[in-house]
């Protein structure tokens, strides 16, 4: 068995000093050290930010899912008829159905709700935060917080049907 | 560990570890950029459709209480009112109104039917504070359109109308949500399309 081509292989490698020669120079060996550091604190921040960004994108889904919910719910729309509020539902509703309703949905998350009657600018439902024991939201300690909204119509009777909004702020 | 090489392989063994820094840069950046770029996909657009059908849905329901037109009978003009018509119902009226060419004065059904449409497409493409004050989300143009006796009728409610060479000219920006939906004329003479269309500021 030949080792002519190895040998001329280590040859090649400057086998004085190995491949830990290439860091023999002070200089070589901080630049090194310093692209490694930006390299692995890169990844470790990406991948944190990721995770938030990922947190933020889930809650914002979830958020329009409960406002799906709300907009489809038998609790208040007219004949189920997704979008068209019943008024007299409305004034029904307090916030211990509603949490009832929606339990699921809403068992870890504060959340307002507002609906609006915008033929006459009146707000004809808003549940107080009195479900949680909060006082209300405070943007530095909030991990995320999204206000959507939804047209709807609100039947009064067949004669009069009004422009409406759902607003749902949710936070947690 | 040598202080600084200042000899050929010692400058070659900076230029490499330079290389190797500008390369985990290089690699750091697009690390960066693509893990954003991917958490970014949120489908808005699914839900900007979704919301440009949830406004339709709710303006064809929303009714009216009072509106009027003036008709015109020879020399006379008659106003005549509507009361507690749904959208749906006044935009097939006013088309329907339209095909009668000469019956109506045109600028009547601007001022009364399509004005009241108008105000209350733009309170559902408003965004309503708590104090309810509003801030416009969406620019919206409403395209109601017939044929009668090959001949196109159409009702336009929008503020998107620009005077060019003087006629009036629609100008629709590129990046648009489009709903559209046919009714049966409510006179039997065909087919009503009614489209809406609404963009962000």
């Amino acid at each position: 068995m030949s080792h002519k081509g190895k040998k001329r292989r280590l040859n090649g490698l400057n086998t004085n000093s190995g491949v830990a020669g290439f860091y023999d120079e002070m200089i070589v060996f901080f630049v090194v050290l310093i692209s490694v550091f930006i390299f692995f604190g890169t990844i470790l921040q990406t991948w944190d930010s990721y995770g938030q960004r990922r947190d933020i994108v889930g809650n914002y889904e979830s958020t329009w899912e409960l406002l799906n919910n709300i907009h489809h719910s038998d609790l208040l729309t007219h004949e189920g008829e997704a979008g068209l509020f019943e008024g007299n539902k409305i004034k029904a509703i307090n916030l211990d159905n509603f949490t009832r309703h929606f339990n699921n949905s809403i068992s870890s998350i504060y959340f307002e709700l507002e609906i609006i009657d915008l033929s006459n600018s009146t707000t004809i439902f808003e549940t107080n935060l009195t479900n949680h024991d909060s006082l209300g939201p405070e943007i530095n300690i909030m991990a995320y917080r999204h206000v959507l909204t939804k047209p709807i119509a609100i039947w009064i009777n067949d004669e009069n049907i009004h422009p409406g909004q759902l607003r749902l702020e949710v936070w947690k | 560990m040598k202080p600084c090489r200042r000899d050929r392989k010692g400058q070659s063994a900076v230029i490499d570890a330079l290389l190797f820094f500008f390369i985990m840069i290089v690699a750091s950046l697009f690390l960066n950029h693509t893990s954003f770029a991917e958490v970014e996909k949120i489908n808005i657009n699914g839900k900007e459709i979704e919301y440009s059908q949830n406004v339709f849905d709710a303006l064809m329901k929303c009714t009216v209480n009072t509106t009027n037109y003036t008709k015109i009978i020879g020399e006379k003009k008659v106003d005549v009112e509507l009361i507690h018509k749904n959208v749906l119902e006044l935009l097939l009226e006013d088309l329907s109104l339209r095909e009668r060419a000469g019956g109506v004065d045109n600028n009547s059904l601007e001022r009364g039917m399509e004005r009241a449409i108008s105000d209350i497409l733009t309170n559902l493409t408003s965004y309503t504070f708590s104090n309810h004050s509003q801030i416009r989300l969406f620019n919206f143009y409403l395209l109601g359109e017939t044929k009668y006796l090959d001949e196109l009728i159409t009702v336009e409610i929008g503020d998107i109308m620009e005077e060019n060479e003087g006629n009036d000219k629609i100008v629709l920006p590129l990046e648009k949500y489009s709903i559209q939906q046919s009714w049966d004329m409510p006179d039997g003479t065909g087919v009503a399309r009614i489209t809406l269309f609404l963009w962000r500021e």
